[in-house]
């Protein structure tokens, strides 16, 4: 009987075993970046998914299927996707559709290295459309665990290419790798593992990682979602957010959704005191349905469509009292086309040409489309002014009124519309009733009516989320205004609007966020869609249009207002941390243009110079403290103190060392504790190692020396602990002796 | 601490144990490895079954083991015809004592070499077997102690099957260790024909040990220390042999405790005091092999055989050896 082959390695079964759980675990991945878009695939991820897992865990269940069935698997998976083709209006969704399906054809039946290959190609896919089209930093994650499952599965299909003998193999000896449990499969990982392995490993996973990031860094930006020609494909599902009309209860809707709308940093949060109003959306046409924008102010918004990265605030004048510094805004993908504006501003810049929409009264900027991803721009010279200044509105209003044009203008906003409310004998009665008593039959400022105004409705309507509109007859704003219902700030908005306008002040509603969470962290305000908010804004008879929250708790007293600092200033909680994280992301990866990126490489440069050279200065200035320290005069007492502190930190290195080896060991061994012994596992390495050098050479002289140790090293592994020799004399005499013989 | 071999009375047993295998060399040519097996099987305390072509030198390996020793020797050819009597010995009634007195066998000897086991029939076999088991044989309800130490070696002939009896699984599990003997190699055979003189007189051999050597040694073994992880891999092997598709039972648990006991031997005899997995590997064959039968049929006992052994290699093989 010859002696066994030590199994040091994987075989070709567990190759095959381990082969499978990493081809697995590399689908499942990809199949989770999916969760990320918007492809209506939920139900079939969710199949797919169950199906790979099933697999995964039991690899004999694809063997029971009956060959039939696979045979049938493709024709059908051709048939179904051409009728999904021919049925769906959208190419991507369907591709994506498609890539699942074969994904999940590959995973869950055996695979050649061929299928190995392909199933990898599919799952990158399906990785990369996703990372395309989302540039979210929880892809980046499932992009780093899909690389080390994906570097796994290609080292390993390699060691089962080399490994494997060409010959013919019966089908059973083909699937006997699925038949292996998988207690014993883990525990054969387990027992081959080897520290070295791992640690070259983790190296080789961090290395292309870094490589991959510098690579990412130097290579020029470019907008990947609009060079790509996929996001073309996807007819966007519209989500909850502003768009061109707002009907009641539109934003109360929005408030119940606690996800994040936009995040945007700052590159100075001093002398901010308010929470600013985020204007989107300017509201100014009243229809029985409620307030928006009238089909002038969106012509004017298409007319003044132009492909720019740049624009200014045209209205802006001189900004006295800017905040912030630079503002640079992330926004959601679904949350608007519309760009939230603090206030006036200097300039505003985009990550590049894009066509905007802009229009000075209203101080409004919009892209054309809702971005599908990511939407970035930054703001300079930001004053958070409740003012946008529009002295020529008077002038229009004047003109239209007294030489109205036979047919509306569509490129250009009709200015009579901010007059218009309610109509209808009864409405109108209501209202004049209602101004009456606000205005007290004086012919008020616009200024003055809107803060009694405000008074007025604060006092007749409390606020509540869950509004009812009052029944009956006549308009729903006027209903509501002439009960004691409560409402929310749609309400109030539209109330306060409807009574300017029917005193005779022109007003609009505009809609947005209000506030927001400032991050104790990273300086960025992070604004949810529950902050979203509507207020109505009134002109103020000869500059401009000024801003009128009337919703009760909007306007902040100043107790208030310094409570609202102190919140802003101190979110520092856990999650505050957590999300910080993903401004962090933001700011170096979905990064804004050129200049941060030609920043954050100078950065790096900067570091690594610097550290070299502070590491080069400590070493000169640690050599040169130590030869001072040599230089003092020594004696008995010191160097009694000098040795026993030397010893005394080589017996505590020492002791470290021997505590991690008996980790690893533990670790390696813990199935087997009762013959866990660290001499007896070592004196077994050694004796691996002497019969590997003995297959080498075997001279005599090699095997004389070599006999005598292994003796030795035989009663230390499996002798009786009693007439063992002393370990390290053995192990060291065994070290020598294998150098002894490798160098004759 | 006396539970285990002291390693002064190991180094002890060295010059023993050379000397006999010098001695067994003088007559055994170029096996030097049957030598050792055999004399594993002796400090194991077990007997030992050589099945071989006629003429490659069974008898002589076992005259000459025993003829090393200072040991009884004796011969028992086994036929068809031979009684059960004929191994054990029978009572006689004496005349002048006026009694029954026992007249002991051939089987009363420390060294048996039972030649032909398999031509016996099954009755008389059973009878050797009987004293295998107990070293004892009983007649008329009274028992007579063999010698001690006392080893049975019997010899078979697996070609020839015309007139046989081949022992069955149970009573092939008495024997500790089935060893083959195989054609010499030239040279040594060449040794082999120029000796002058022929035949079993011609084996002139003095003892080199004494039969309280023997006992002695037989002792040691049985303290040969174990260390766990081997007797975990012998576990292994046995429960292996268990559960492989290609027998048709797997070794029983007095095969385990030979395993372990042959290991130990195994050890003594290259003077160590504890088993390293080589000794179990080594042991494996000659001890489990005969343990083992097919579940398919095979066309004939030696091409079984080697079925068995390629088998056994594989399980083997397959179970990582303790590190």
């Amino acid at each position: 009987m010859s002696t066994a082959v030590k199994p040091r390695q994987l075989n070709l079964d567990e190759l095959r075993r381990l082969k499978w759980l990493l081809g697995g675990a590399m689908a499942l991945v990809s199949l989770w970046t999916v969760f990320f878009l918007d492809v209506e695939a939920l139900s079939l991820v969710g199949v797919a998914g169950a199906a790979m897992l099933a697999a995964l865990v039991w690899p004999q269940l694809p063997g029971r299927v009956p060959p039939l069935i696979w045979k049938l698997a493709v024709p059908a998976i051709i048939l179904a996707m051409a009728v999904d083709f021919y049925s769906s209006p959208d190419t991507l969704p369907v591709l994506i559709r498609l890539a699942i399906v074969l994904v999940l054809y590959r995973t869950v039946s055996y695979r050649r290295k061929r299928e190995d290959l392909q199933l990898i190609v599919l799952a990158m896919f399906l990785v990369v459309v996703a990372g395309v089209l989302t540039v979210s930093i929880g892809f980046a994650f499932l992009l780093l665990l899909f690389t080390a499952c994906g570097l796994g599965f290609l080292f390993v299909i390699n060691l089962i290419d080399a490994s494997e003998t060409g010959g013919p193999r019966t089908p059973e000896a083909e699937t006997a790798w699925t038949r292996l449990s998988w207690g014993r499969f883990f525990a054969r990982l387990r027992a081959v593992a080897d520290w070295r392995l791992l640690a070259f490993a983790a190296v080789l996973f961090a290395a292309v990682v870094a490589m991959s990031g510098l690579l990412f860094m130097i290579i020029p930006r470019f907008e990947l979602a609009t060079g790509f020609f996929l996001d073309r494909y996807i007819t966007r599902k519209t989500r909850t957010g502003f768009t061109d009309a707002v009907k009641f209860g539109d934003v109360s809707e929005l408030i119940r959704d606690e996800s994040v709308a936009m995040r945007v940093d700052l590159t100075d949060t001093t002398g901010l005191r308010d929470a600013p109003y985020w204007r989107l959306v300017v509201l100014d046409e009243y229809t029985p349905d409620g307030f928006r924008i009238s089909a002038g102010l969106k012509g004017e918004l298409i007319r003044s469509q132009v492909m720019t990265q740049r624009a200014r605030d045209r209205t802006a004048g001189r900004i006295n009292n800017p905040v912030g510094g630079v503002w640079t805004f992330y926004i959601e993908p679904g949350v608007s086309r519309f760009l939230p504006l603090p206030g006036s501003y200097g300039a505003l810049r985009l990550r590049e040409f894009m066509p905007l929409q802009t229009s000075a009264g209203s101080r409004l900027a919009a892209l054309r489309i809702e971005s599908m991803t990511m939407t970035a721009f930054q703001l300079d010279d930001v004053e958070l002014t409740p003012f946008v200044k529009d002295s020529a509105f008077v002038t229009r209003l004047r003109q239209a009124v007294e030489n109205p044009p036979a047919k509306p203008d569509p490129g250009r906003a009709d200015p009579r519309l901010t007059l218009l409310g309610p109509t209808g004998t009864a409405n109108e009665a209501v209202l004049k009733k209602v101004v009456a008593e606000i205005s007290g039959g004086a012919a008020l400022s616009a200024e003055e009516f809107t803060a009694r105004a405000i008074t007025w409705l604060q006092a007749r309507h409390a606020y509540t989320l869950a509004a009812k509109m009052p029944k009956g007859p006549g308009d729903d704003i006027v209903r509501w205004l002439d009960s004691n219902e409560p409402g929310f700030c749609e309400y109030f908005a539209a109330s306060l609007t409807v009574l300017a306008r029917a005193a005779g002040h022109p007003a609009r509603v505009v809609a947005g966020f209000h506030g927001g969470v400032l991050n104790g962290f990273e300086n960025y305000y992070m604004v949810r869609n529950s902050d979203a908010h509507a207020w109505a804004e009134v002109y103020d008879g000869k500059t401009g249009w000024v801003r009128a929250d009337p919703t009760p708790g909007a306007v902040a007293t100043a107790a208030q207002t310094a409570a609202q600092a102190a919140r802003q200033e101190q979110d520092s909680s856990w999650s505050a941390r957590v999300d910080s994280m993903r401004v962090l992301w933001y700011r170096r990866i979905v990064n804004f243009d050129s200049r941060a990126q030609v920043q954050m490489l100078d950065s790096v440069k900067t570091f690594t110079t610097d550290s070299g050279a502070a590491l080069r200065a400590r070493f000169d200035e640690f050599s040169k403290r130590l030869k001072l320290w040599l230089l003092r005069p020594w004696d008995a007492a010191r160097f009694g103190r000098t040795a026993g502190l030397a010893l005394g930190a080589a017996g505590l290195a020492w002791g470290l060392g021997r505590l991690g080896q008996w980790g690893w060991l533990r670790w390696r061994f813990w199935r087997r504790p009762q013959s866990f012994d660290p001499v007896r596992l070592a004196a077994g390495r050694q004796l691996a190692r002497l019969r590997e050098l003995h297959r080498g050479q075997t001279t005599e002289d090699g095997e004389q020396v070599i006999a005598g140790v292994r003796e030795d090293l035989r009663r230390l592994r499996y002798g009786r602990r009693e007439t063992w020799p002393e370990p390290h004399g053995v192990f060291k005499r065994a070290r020598q002796a294998r150098r002894a013989v490798r160098q004759r | 601490m006396s539970d285990f071999a002291p390693a002064a009375e190991v180094a002890a047993t060295r010059g023993s144990l050379e000397r006999l295998k010098a001695n067994m060399r003088l007559t055994i040519k170029g096996k030097d490895e049957v030598i050792e097996q055999s004399l594993v099987c002796l400090l194991a305390g077990g007997h030992l079954l050589i099945e071989d072509l006629p003429g490659v030198g069974k008898t002589t390996l076992a005259y000459s083991l025993a003829r090393s020793m200072d040991c009884a020797f004796s011969r028992i050819q086994f036929t068809s015809d031979l009684l059960p009597t004929d191994v054990t010995g029978v009572s006689i009634y004496d005349e002048t004592m006026k009694e029954f007195i026992f007249k002991s066998g051939p089987v009363f000897a420390n060294i048996v070499l039972a030649d032909e086991i398999n031509r016996a029939t099954p009755k008389t076999q059973s009878a050797l077997l009987e004293v295998m088991d107990r070293s004892k044989v009983t007649v008329d309800g009274e028992a007579h102690a063999v010698g001690s130490p006392f080893m049975v070696v019997a010899t078979q002939n697996p070609v020839d099957y015309e007139g046989t009896f081949p022992l069955p699984e149970s009573q092939m599990d008495r024997f500790l260790m089935r060893l083959a003997m195989g054609y010499p190699q030239p040279g040594d055979e060449l040794e082999i024909l120029r000796a002058p003189k022929l035949g079993y007189d011609a084996i002139a051999l003095n003892p080199v040990v004494t039969r309280s050597d023997v006992l002695k040694m037989q002792a040691l073994a049985g303290k040969v220390f174990v260390e766990d992880s081997v007797l975990d891999y012998i576990l292994k092997i046995i429960t292996a042999t268990r559960t492989e598709a290609e027998f048709k039972a797997g070794v029983s648990v007095r095969g385990g405790l030979s395993l372990r006991i042959a290991a130990q031997a195994r050890a003594l005899v290259h003077g160590r005091d504890f088993v390293i997995p080589e000794d179990v590997q080594e042991s494996a064959g000659p001890v489990l092999a005969h343990r083992l039968s097919l579940a398919r049929q095979t066309s004939d006992a030696l091409e079984e055989r080697r079925t068995v052994l390629a088998a056994l290699k594989r399980i083997i093989g397959a179970i990582a050896v303790p590190e």
